[in-house]
């Protein structure tokens, strides 16, 4: 019976956001679609850094291969760009697959620090080859209507968040948590933690790189330092940390917040948004240190080390 | 527990419905006080996305300068022109924070919410990008002041219009210069960012198409903090010039190891570093003789209606800012300068009108120089000055006459100074 609430909150808050677009102006879809985006990519990072437990700080690395793997086929190869853009989603998921297989052998600060050196190493890779874009980046032609870039962000918020939510309630959820809290219980009793781990982080890759393909096109010029903004990385981490990590709704709570406040912040004040996000992000840090969702519910896949102290 | 995570649900979507309803209410509130502006009918509103922090806040705050100056001198004068009426000029900056995407949702903003029709770009050519095409998709003239990226004008956009040469121009000075210096053959080392890529090659195809032999070329990364292999296999080539297209702190760091590792040149020059005050400064006399590619000197030789002379424009900037202009500013006023030509030329700010005005405008004389607007909204004809470093101070030594200011090419080895 609640479930079917939940259901029909999640159909409504859904329902609202297809219908906002009739309602505002061209400045608030953009925002919108900017939020839209955020929330999809913070649900991407959440996969790996909220369920799974491994804190990355590198997953800019798969929105940028979207976009720039996207733009190059269609520019230099004339592909049709459904075309470019399905390559690059699957390209990027299986970089993301064979990648996730030596990194998430780390743990920890270390992994962390590895998949940054990921995202720094391909932004590299990219500025230096020519067929990708090099250091000029690409234009893409110029599309009408923003609508259709928020309603595809919106679209794959919405994949993003139920499939988080299928994830979390599936067999394949239960590993993902058991390998977040004690990975090595987890092999003893015969979970393939190296396959689910790569997996979790392919999933990962491929929400980035849905969004970075349909960015390129909502942007019509990429280039690296703008795709591969280790900035991007931080946004995901800290709207799902600030949303709560492990829960569905947490990172898109969090991209809400996050974008209306920058938003509002630059609206405001010329100088002082950064310094207000800041003090916003800091304040969360030290006073709900699960995020919102957390704080009420320990949410299937949030935090558990907080009982621990009870056990002894 | 599934009560309470209904009962989240309803408290995510309050905050939601909150803050979007706030988001609202800062637009609407923007959009009022804006047509409050409009509607006092003797003024003209331009807005200018701009950096006014970040990475490029240095240069930002050249263009921001350089925008307001143009506007002040105008109200000063009365106000702009326009079919027998004057009227006032209020430009609106936003900062960008050196972003492009912000650059994107600032000109969305500005556009839809504040009712702005006119547009001074903001710095860079990515961030010129990224606002180019909110005003294509909203059809409102932009006019480009810090990008001359070839590629802005390549995309068959009809709005987008600019005060700067091309990328690709920026170094045929110099290499005239180096011509009749008896030069020939050069070594080009380039950043892999979008400017000095553009720059390089169409510094190296204008190098091979008059006369020069390039012996040696090669792409490092922005931000390089060292590049001393670089520098040793240009030794072995023993080429006559080494051309850099980078950063100020790469051009330093270029200069620096080749006197320390005494690869001597008969000239070296740089698209960006020796123009700025602070290259001199860092270098001492290892600084001496160093060429730089500029896009506007005070000592050249032009003048229009609104600033005078190059050198009157060099004076009204530092009585305003308190430092002396440099082509950021310059050509940054520039633009503004087309922007009311292009009003006036059409009587009114209707932004199809002043594009229009914009496309046609031909070729202006302005403190700059002289040139010609193409029709991809690009410039062509002006003449780029090159600088030398004397006595610690950047001397004009291009074009003619100023040539016969030259000195020290070919330049001493590092061990003769």
């Amino acid at each position: 019976m609640s479930k079917r609430v939940n259901y029909a909150l999640f159909a409504v808050v859904v329902l609202a956001a297809l219908l906002l677009p009739l309602t505002s102006n061209d400045y608030l879809i953009q925002v919108a679609t900017g939020i839209a985006m955020y929330a999809a990519l913070a649900s991407s990072w959440n996969l790996i850094g909220g369920l799974t437990g491994y804190p990355s700080f590198g997953n800019v690395a798969f929105f940028g291969l979207g976009a720039v793997l996207a733009a190059a086929l269609s520019v230099n190869l004339h592909w049709p760009y459904i075309d470019a853009a399905l390559a690059a989603v699957l390209g990027s998921g299986l970089f993301g697959l064979v990648l996730g297989l030596p990194l998430l052998r780390l743990r920890g600060h270390y992994f962390s620090i590895a998949t940054l050196a990921l995202a720094e190493a391909t932004m590299a890779v990219v500025t230096n080859v020519n067929f990708l874009g090099g250091g000029q980046g690409f234009s893409l032609p110029l599309l009408g209507s923003g609508k259709i870039f928020y309603y595809l962000m919106l679209g794959i918020a919405v994949l993003a968040a139920a499939g988080t939510y299928l994830i979390i309630n599936s067999h394949f959820g239960n590993i993902l948590l058991a390998i977040k809290s004690d990975e090595l219980a987890a092999q003893s009793v015969g979970v393939n933690t190296v396959l689910a781990k790569s997996t979790a982080f392919a999933l990962s890759a491929v929400l980035g790189a849905m969004v970075g393909v349909v960015y390129a096109l909502w942007q019509s010029y990429i280039d690296p330092p703008t795709v591969f903004d280790p900035g991007i990385t931080v946004f995901m981490l800290v709207m799902t940390l600030m949303g709560g990590a492990g829960t569905v709704a947490g990172p898109v709570l969090g991209a809400v917040i996050i974008g209306v406040l920058t938003q509002l912040a630059m609206s405001f004040s010329k100088n002082a948004s950064s310094l207000l996000l800041g003090l916003g992000i800091m304040a969360v840090v030290l006073f709900l240190p699960r995020g919102i969702l957390g704080v009420h519910r320990p949410a299937k896949g949030g935090e558990r080390r907080g009982a621990r102290p009870l056990r002894g | 527990m599934v009560r309470k995570s209904v009962k989240l649900t309803g408290l995510f979507m309050a905050v939601s419905l909150l803050l979007v309803a706030a988001l609202a209410g800062c637009g609407s509130q923007g959009a009022k006080q804006n047509t409050s502006n409009a509607s006092a009918a003797d003024t003209i509103t331009i807005g200018a996305p701009d950096a006014a922090t970040g990475a490029l806040a240095n240069e930002g705050k050249l263009v921001h300068d350089g925008y307001t100056l143009w506007q002040d001198v105008v109200n000063k004068q009365g106000g702009l022109l326009v079919g027998g009426k004057r009227y006032k000029i209020n430009l609106v900056f936003k900062d960008d924070q050196s972003k492009p995407d912000n650059d994107k949702s600032l000109t969305e903003q500005m556009i839809t919410q504040d009712g702005i029709k006119l547009f001074l770009s903001p710095y860079a050519s990515p961030n010129i990008f990224a606002a180019s095409t909110v005003a294509e998709s909203h059809k409102v003239p932009m006019i480009a002041a810090g990008g001359g990226a070839k590629k802005i004008f390549e995309r068959g956009y009809k709005y987008i219009f600019s005060s700067y040469p091309y990328s690709g121009e920026y170094l045929g000075s110099v290499l005239d210069l180096l011509k009749g210096r008896g030069i020939k053959t050069v070594a080009f080392l380039h950043a892999d960012d979008l400017f000095s890529q553009e720059a390089d090659q169409g510094g190296e195809a204008y190098a091979k198409s008059h006369g020069f032999d390039v012996v040696y070329s090669a792409q490092y990364p922005s931000g390089a903090t060292d590049l001393s292999s670089q520098l040793t296999q240009i030794a072995q080539k023993k080429a006559d010039a080494l051309i850099g297209t980078g950063h100020f702190e790469e051009a330093v760091q270029l200069v620096k190891q080749a006197k320390q590792m005494n690869v001597n040149f008969k000239a070296m020059a740089f698209t960006v570093g020796p123009t700025m005050p602070a290259f001199a400064q860092n270098l001492g006399k290892d600084a001496e003789g160093v060429l730089g590619a500029s896009l506007w000197t005070p000592d050249l030789p032009y003048k229009d209606d609104v600033f005078g002379t190059a050198a009157q424009y060099a004076a009204l900037y530092k009585q305003s800012f308190g430092t002396e202009p440099d082509y950021h500013a310059a050509m940054a006023s520039a633009a503004a300068e087309m922007m009311g030509l292009a009003i006036q030329k059409a009587g009114s700010a209707d932004p199809q009108k002043v594009r229009d005005a914009l496309a046609g405008l031909g070729t202006v004389h302005l403190f700059d120089g002289s040139f010609t607007i193409e029709p991809n909204g690009s410039i062509k004809g002006l003449v780029l000055p090159v600088i030398q470093i004397q006595n610690g101070k950047a001397v004009t030594v291009w074009p003619a006459p100023f040539d016969k200011n030259i000195k020290d090419i070919p330049l001493p080895p590092w061990s003769k100074r």
